[in-house]
């Protein structure tokens, strides 16, 4: 049964499109598990005793580029599928997968230039590291403009799967940057920091009992989440846009 | 242990905007999709 809702503005009946039940559980299990992991990453897990409170922010930082990792890797899968099959639903999750990933991007980049502030004393520095991940922000952030810059809907998405596709080239290169390139001072928590790696921090149990936890909400339950959510919208998008042609 | 609870504070709410804002552009967006598709109903 389609829940209606009486709008204030217009005055008129306006049919909600009911939201899937396992999509409902989903966004609920999520919601609660963000709280959760919050909690458990500024209340329960000690400070650390060199860098104090802001390095809390590591326990978002890191699983905020999983979760962007996803996303993006949600957005090759779409792009190989609709070359394959010009099916627009592989289309649909390669957009939902950038969009949700460029946000999550945008939280991997903006905690780490505030953790930055009080650790490395700037907000920024044109690091192997920081410039990678900044690429890679502003390349999908581009794949959104130019997506909406194409009006032939077959170019548009035939175009969108391959720049995505590509795109995730700049992914992997931020991935293993901090492996390959010495010089840069980002530190890695799993495994051996580089040489010049500034604001290191031991990886004990007592970090574990916030990230891992955390690795799983921002890196699977939140991207899926959110992908489910923008796949849904796109979907209402394309029958308005259907509609629309029909009438016409 | 360096006080540094203001960055975190900072950190916390820029989080909170980024993903509330994803969160409010597709409601948003789809309520708007809705509406759309109720009037292309209406006119038929």
């Amino acid at each position: 049964m389609r829940a209606v809702r009486q709008s204030p503005v217009l005055q008129v009946e306006v049919a909600r499109t009911p939201l899937p039940r396992r999509l409902l559980i989903l966004t609920a299990v999520t919601a609660i598990a963000v709280v959760v992991g919050l909690i458990l990453a500024l209340f329960i897990v000690s400070p650390d005793a060199d860098q104090g409170d802001v390095q809390r922010l590591f326990y978002i930082h890191m699983p905020s580029f999983f979760g962007a990792f996803v996303a993006f890797s949600a957005a090759v899968v779409g792009g190989i599928g609709y070359l394959r099959t010009r099916n627009v639903k592989w289309d649909t999750l390669a957009l939902s997968g950038i969009e949700v990933g460029l946000a999550f991007s945008v939280v991997t980049l903006a905690t780490g230039s505030i953790w930055a502030r009080p650790i490395w004393n700037t907000w920024w520095t044109w690091d192997p590291r920081l410039t990678s991940a900044a690429i890679m922000a502003l390349t999908y952030a581009a794949y959104l403009m130019l997506r909406g810059a194409i009006e032939n809907p077959d170019q548009r998405r035939r175009f969108a799967a391959v720049y995505g596709i590509i795109a995730f080239v700049t992914v992997i290169y931020t991935l293993v940057i901090i492996r390959i390139r010495p010089d840069t001072i980002h530190p890695v928590v799993i495994g051996a920091s580089p040489q010049n790696a500034e604001g290191t921090f031991e990886a004990t149990v007592g970090t574990a009992v916030a990230l891992v936890p955390n690795l799983i909400i921002w890196g699977v339950l939140l991207p899926w989440t959110l992908i489910w959510h923008r796949i849904r919208l796109q979907n209402l998008l394309e029958r308005v846009a259907r509609r629309r042609a029909e009438r016409d | 242990m360096p006080q540094t609870a203001e960055y975190l504070y900072l950190g916390v709410a820029v989080v909170a905007l980024v993903m509330g804002g994803l969160v409010v552009s597709i409601w948003t967006r789809l309520r708007s999709a809705e509406h759309a598709l109720h009037e292309l109903n209406a006119d038929q």
